[in-house]
């Protein structure tokens, strides 16, 4: 066992050596933020202060220079002494933090499931007297597979008003556990169990400019985003970039095309493989951010979508004046991913 | 022996307000306040005081102990300590009117929780006016050139910058109380306070200054809380709805009349009396702390509650890009009226700039070359002399027009009331259109000292040292054989002007009946004169 002090609150715990920083937390009836708990969403991001602790392979969410830094994610995090933690970050307050998970658990019932192009499904999930979960737009949820214990992450793509339902985007992946149940046995009025919300990506408030880059099923939280800013009147302007392999893979465009009428929404549908038809922009979505305008200095950057995209958004705008703290941006990691990123 | 938990229920409970005779608050609020919110403090005066006394003790313990005997406060950078001269009185005054707010809070909200909070921080203000007064006053002892240390509390009412910062302040105590509240704890403490007690405390050290550092940093320790009764306030006044129109506007308007001031102020002494020594300049820093920091977690955790980003926050951040140099130019180029001297600036220095503010050279660096060749009072010029027109004032902020450019101005002048009035931008033309009576009265710089010649004005306002003929103020920090004096400014022959008194048809402004004002023509408030 070793003793973890976590800072600013000056409170110890103990911690198995094969048991995770969180997992003692949670233990010991402490509260630290967390998410996807596979190290794929950065949520449990904290500050080594003193000691030194094992990290297993999925770091995803941890980009180099943070990690040299002596930030670590304590779900994927095992003490080899004692440590002391800086977890301010978080912004947590301490009576968050001695509350301990505070986390809900929602019964939940398929509403509908919609197939928006050949790989990717809306998942509609409604409320059950069981209580509604609130949530900021760019969070998520873990919805845990029905017939299983094991959970996948899931954006929603709703507005954060809705209070009876939420609204999943959902990648088909061939062998997929969960993309099985979704195909072959979802039915409305299934019980879900879910849990959340998670997640500390959302929209901060500024007064720079947006640019929101998707790709894939990435586009969710940047919907959900964009409908909370349409509801609350914004009047910062808005680039979205959105990136498909083909003109089929895009989805919902009519939606942004309707928040495009309310919000001073510039949206840029991006195509790697145009066909004849195709008449708008073409390439990776970084050639059109690239080539949309020479200066991204005075915007602040939200960015969801595969790891490859997520990195390569992310070096382009900062070397386009995009401050890198103003880079917030939640990456789409399948479950069989991470152990190898 | 009740627990300090115990205690501190009591105390609350006592209330404060006394049954038998009806409390009428001497300064009355438009606000809506519950009686019951969370004490910000969750401490006893009692055992506040106590901590508080400690701070001191090591402080002054330390100044007299160490700074003093090993006489280290005349090895720092002698143009960084001229920055402390310049800023160090306006400060004070900050205190000063930040002391006069909890006074106000504790008599006009009738909310024991709060009241606690403010009566503490009252004790704070009141301390960190004898902390900066004690670090003017070892430094008027201790520097190399304590000139104007000693001037600094005398004159400043008279000098061009302390004035405005004196308008600014002004703030923190006058009109509603929950209005100065807002701009003291939320805007004051907890936007603009890490700049200039956190970073500046690193300028302060990289430049040799040890005694800087520690008042500072002791100062800072109380900011913390003094934040914590900010917000403690805002999120009472938001449990009301009825006050979120009121207080956005208030919010607005103690943004933007705290950054007009005080971003140029810290902007000069960080990126021109700090000497470049710093890895990242202010307007980073600024991006980081206000912009991202304040707007993005502190005010962004109200959002939801209705407050909404200050109205005119792009417009600081887009002016703020080179105000600070304008600022510093201006200056500069009016030193003989000031009770500080200008260092010249070094080639590294510049470089330091350029790398910065990529373009700054082509805007400001010719003036600092020629500003270093003006040096000696034998050249027999000032640079102000080499202005085409002198700049008016601004009748909100009481700043010269100059902003955000010398060659970009957003100045314009409006005729109301019989006389002529210049505003420096669109935001400064609104507020004084939103309460005409609250600055219409304030007299600028130049009317008050329009027709006296600069010779007339360094005598009479006690800018000369200790020989009665060479000038506090120099335009560098070399040796004392450039030394300007009394009689090269009078060979100067330079008249202060106001120059607003002769502009003819300005447009005009006229009242509406909710008291307000529009411009009487058709053209919208905002476009340029």
């Amino acid at each position: 066992m070793y003793d973890i002090r976590i800072e600013p609150f000056g409170e110890t715990f103990d911690c198995g050596e094969d048991e995770t920083i969180l997992a003692a937390a949670l233990r010991n009836r402490r509260y630290l933020r967390y998410g996807c708990k596979h190290g794929g969403c950065g949520t449990c991001k904290v500050q080594v202060l003193d000691g030194d602790v094992e990290i297993t392979a999925s770091n995803f969410a941890l980009p180099p220079a943070e990690r040299d830094a002596g930030t670590i994610l304590v779900c994927q995090s095992y003490p080899v002494e004692d440590c002391i933690l800086d977890v301010g970050a978080m912004n947590l307050d301490e009576d968050e933090f001695r509350r301990g998970d505070a986390t809900t658990s929602r019964a939940m019932t398929v509403e509908s499931v919609t197939a928006l192009t050949h790989d990717i499904r809306r998942l509609v999930l409604r409320h059950t007297p069981d209580g509604s979960l609130p949530f900021v737009a760019g969070q998520f949820v873990n919805v845990t597979v029905p017939g299983t214990t094991a959970q996948r992450s899931y954006s929603m793509a709703n507005g954060s008003a809705d209070i009876d339902r939420i609204e999943l985007i959902c990648k088909v992946l061939p062998g997929g556990l969960f993309s099985g149940w979704l195909t072959d046995t979802a039915a409305p009025g299934d019980p879900v169990e879910v849990s959340g919300p998670f997640g500390a990506l959302a929209v901060r408030l500024s007064h720079r400019d947006l640019v929101m880059v998707a790709g894939g099923s990435g586009l969710a939280p940047l919907l959900s985003m964009l409908i909370d800013l349409s509801r609350k009147g914004c009047e910062r302007p808005i680039s979205l970039f959105f990136g498909a392999r083909t003109a089929a893979d895009l989805y919902v465009t009519e939606e942004i095309a309707a928040l495009a009428a309310d919000l001073p929404l510039t949206f840029v549908p991006v195509v790697q493989l145009p066909d004849a038809n195709w008449a708008g922009a073409t390439g990776l979505v970084t050639d059109a951010l690239a080539a949309a305008r020479e200066s991204w200095s005075s915007s602040d950057a939200y960015l969801c979508g595969p790891p490859g995209m997520i990195d390569a958004a992310r070096d382009l705008l900062v070397a386009r004046g995009v401050r890198p703290q103003n880079v917030y941006f939640d990456a789409f990691v399948s479950t069989g991913e991470t152990a190898g990123v | 022996m009740p627990s300090l938990v115990q205690a501190h229920d009591r105390v609350k409970a006592v209330e404060w307000t006394p049954s038998y005779v009806e409390h009428q608050p001497r300064y009355p609020t438009r606000y809506k306040l519950p009686r019951k919110t969370k004490d910000p403090f969750r401490t006893l005066v009692r055992e506040y005081l106590t901590m508080e006394q400690e701070k001191d003790d090591r402080q002054y313990g330390g100044f007299e102990d160490v700074l003093s005997r090993t006489a280290r406060s005349s090895d720092a950078d002698l143009g960084w300590l001229e920055g402390l001269k310049l800023a160090l009185p306006i400060v004070v005054y900050a205190e000063y009117g930040a002391e006069k707010c909890q006074s106000m809070l504790v008599d006009t909200v009738d909310n024991a929780e709060l009241r606690a909070g403010y009566l503490a921080q009252a004790m704070d203000e009141r301390r960190h006016l004898n902390q900066q007064m004690y670090l003017l006053r070892h430094f008027a002892k201790n520097a190399a050139d304590p000139a104007g240390f000693d001037r600094g509390m005398k004159v400043r009412g008279d000098n061009i910058f302390a004035r405005a910062g004196r308008v600014c302040f002004d703030n923190f105590y006058v009109n509603d109380p929950i209005e100065c509240a807002i701009s003291l704890q939320v805007i004051g403490e907890t936007a603009y306070t890490n700049p200039l007690f956190v970073a500046l405390t690193q300028v302060a050290a990289l430049n040799g200054d040890h005694a800087t550092p520690g008042v500072f940093l002791s100062i800072q320790s109380d900011e913390a809380r003094h934040m914590a009764n900010g917000y403690a306030t805002l999120a009472t006044v938001l449990s009301e709805p009825d006050n979120l129109p009121m207080l956005q506007q208030d919010f607005d308007r103690s943004f933007w009349k705290q950054h007009v001031f005080l971003d140029p102020l810290i902007s000069v002494l960080f990126d021109y009396f700090g000497r470049g020594k710093m890895n990242k300049c202010y307007y980073k820093l600024w991006e980081e702390w206000v912009a991202d920091d304040w707007v993005g977690n502190y005010i962004g955790t109200l959002e939801p509650f209705g407050l909404q980003v200050p109205k005119y926050f792009g417009e600081a951040a887009e002016r703020l890009k080179w105000s600070g140099h304008t600022a510093a130019m201006v200056a500069a180029a009016s030193w003989p009226l000031h009770y500080w001297r200008w260092p010249s600036m070094t080639p590294q220095h510049m470089e330091w700039m350029e790398n910065q503010y990529p373009g700054w050279y082509d805007i400001y660096g010719q003036f600092w070359e020629a500003f270093s060749c003006l040096e000696d009072p034998s050249m027999e010029m000032i640079p102000l002399q080499g202005l085409s027109q002198r700049p008016f004032f601004c009748r909100t902020c009481a700043l010269p027009c100059v902003f955000p450019k010398i060659d970009e101005s957003t100045e314009r002048v409006r005729q109301y009331n019989g006389r002529n009035h210049a505003f420096c931008s669109n935001a400064c033309e609104e507020i004084f259109c939103q309460q005409p009576e609250r600055y219409e009265a304030t007299i600028l710089w130049d009317e008050l000292w329009d027709g006296t010649s600069l010779e007339e004005f360094v005598v009479t306002r006690d800018l000369l040292r200790a020989d009665g003929k060479t000038l506090i103020a120099q335009p560098h920090t070399r040796d004392d054989s450039h030394m300007w004096t009394v009689d090269d400014v009078a060979r100067l022959n330079f008249e202060i002007t106001d120059p607003i008194k002769d502009v003819k048809d300005a447009p005009e402004l006229v009242k509406q009946p909710d008291g307000t004002l529009v411009l009487k023509t058709d053209e919208l408030v905002g476009t340029g004169a």
